[in-house]
């Protein structure tokens, strides 16, 4: 988070967390294609030849004013594949919000169930942790005939408790919302804390 | 101000940065300073999180809020590698040589980046020389935390803020 006082801009960082092909990267394409060009920078992707994020994917939202401030929305998406365990470290440097993007399918609890833990432990590298940091968690890819119920997913994974949006994210399903849920938490957030 | 959510700012943004107006026009000078002596074609301030604090010179279809991002994930991966290979240095700098500009990136204090793009005719010695000294500046400016009074200097209007936030991010979808 970042507040310039002078310009008057409030910068917030997001990043949407999960493991390989849960739909990170599409949530940011969906974003990009939907919103207002006026407001919203480039997609910035760095990809591997065969089109895989290699290290994030980059976009910035301009909302209009909040309490004579205005919010830039930082979305980063961070490649999910084991062996870029670093790499998704150094993308959380400085997380606000997180979404953690589920993939439904059946074949692919393990999976979710390692990227969960594995955020928890980038986290709090950075002395932050899921009770600190505003967490969305959207059950992406419900259009899936194997998918499993989000309950079931939901208690295997033990991810009750926080905000939780199901999308199908490839036709856009699920996106907003889940973006809307998490950029309120983290700005409410900030007003709570300076109300304390 | 009573009711003022951003009144005490400065004293829960404990893991990011607030940047008040003396601090941005204390930046800012610096910056064109720099920019003006070494001198510089474009020169970009972020933190470390990739968040973009300023932006001087540049050409016209670059775009310095990408460009940031990619900075600092730049910057990271260098520090990780120093890490890695035993190279840890306090305050890293890397720099890139190209067919007609040289660029810098090196952190100004513990939460803040500098880049700096400048022509392959400003000897490197003078720019490595101009841009830790003003890597220096911009650290000590932030870590002086400026009066209270400048601090609680923000309007805000008595709305509902929850609501604000909600027709704000409705705004960005419906257009
Ligand atoms: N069936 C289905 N496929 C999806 C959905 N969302 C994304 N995908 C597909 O899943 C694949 C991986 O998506 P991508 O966004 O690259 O995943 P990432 O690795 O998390 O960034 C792509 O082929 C997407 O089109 C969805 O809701 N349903
Ligand atoms: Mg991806």
């Amino acid at each position: 988070m970042q507040i310039n006082l002078h310009q008057r801009e409030l910068n917030i960082k997001i990043v949407y967390y999960g493991t390989s092909y849960s739909g990170k990267t599409t949530n940011l394409e969906q974003i990009y294609a939907r919103v207002d060009p006026n407001r919203r920078s480039d997609l910035v992707s760095l990809k591997t030849n065969d089109d895989r994020t290699l290290y994030f994917d980059f976009l910035q939202l301009e909302l209009s004013k909040i309490s004579g401030l205005t919010p830039k929305i930082h979305l980063y998406t961070v490649p999910g594949q084991s062996y870029y365990e670093t790499s998704r470290r150094l993308v959380l440097n400085g997380v606000d919000g997180v979404v953690f993007v589920v993939d439904s399918a059946s074949d692919r609890v393990i999976d979710n169930m390692n990227s969960w833990n594995d955020l928890q432990d980038h986290l709090s590298f950075y002395g932050k942790s899921l009770d600190t940091v505003p967490i969305v968690v959207q059950f992406n890819k419900r259009d899936l005939p194997n998918a499993l119920a989000i309950n079931d997913l939901s208690s295997t994974l033990k991810t009750d408790g926080y905000a939780a949006c199901p999308a199908v994210a490839v036709n856009g399903q699920g996106v907003f919302d889940t973006f809307k849920v998490v950029v309120s938490d983290v700005i409410n957030g900030i007003q709570r804390e300076a109300v304390d | 101000m009573m009711g003022n959510p951003y009144n005490n700012i400065s004293l829960y943004l404990r893991a990011g940065i607030t940047i008040f107006p003396s601090q941005d026009k204390a930046i800012e000078e610096v910056l064109v300073n720099l920019l003006e002596r070494c001198p510089a074609q474009h020169i970009l301030l972020l933190d470390s999180s990739g968040l973009l604090i300023n932006s001087l010179g540049g050409g016209k279809d670059t775009n310095p809020v990408s460009l940031a991002s990619l900075i600092a994930a730049d910057l990271a991966a260098s520090k990780e590698i120093a890490n890695l290979t035993r190279q840890y240095n306090n305050c890293q700098l890397v720099m890139r040589e190209g067919e007609r500009t040289n660029t810098f990136i090196v952190e100004a204090g513990q939460y803040l980046i500098l880049f700096v793009q400048l022509s392959k005719d400003v000897p490197l010695g003078w720019a490595r020389l101009m841009i830790n000294e003003t890597a220096n500046q911009i650290a000590d400016i932030i870590k002086k935390t400026p009066e209270t009074a400048e601090q609680s200097s923000i309007g805000t209007t008595d709305e509902d803020l929850s609501s604000q936030i909600d027709d704000s991010i409705n705004d960005l979808w419906s257009q």
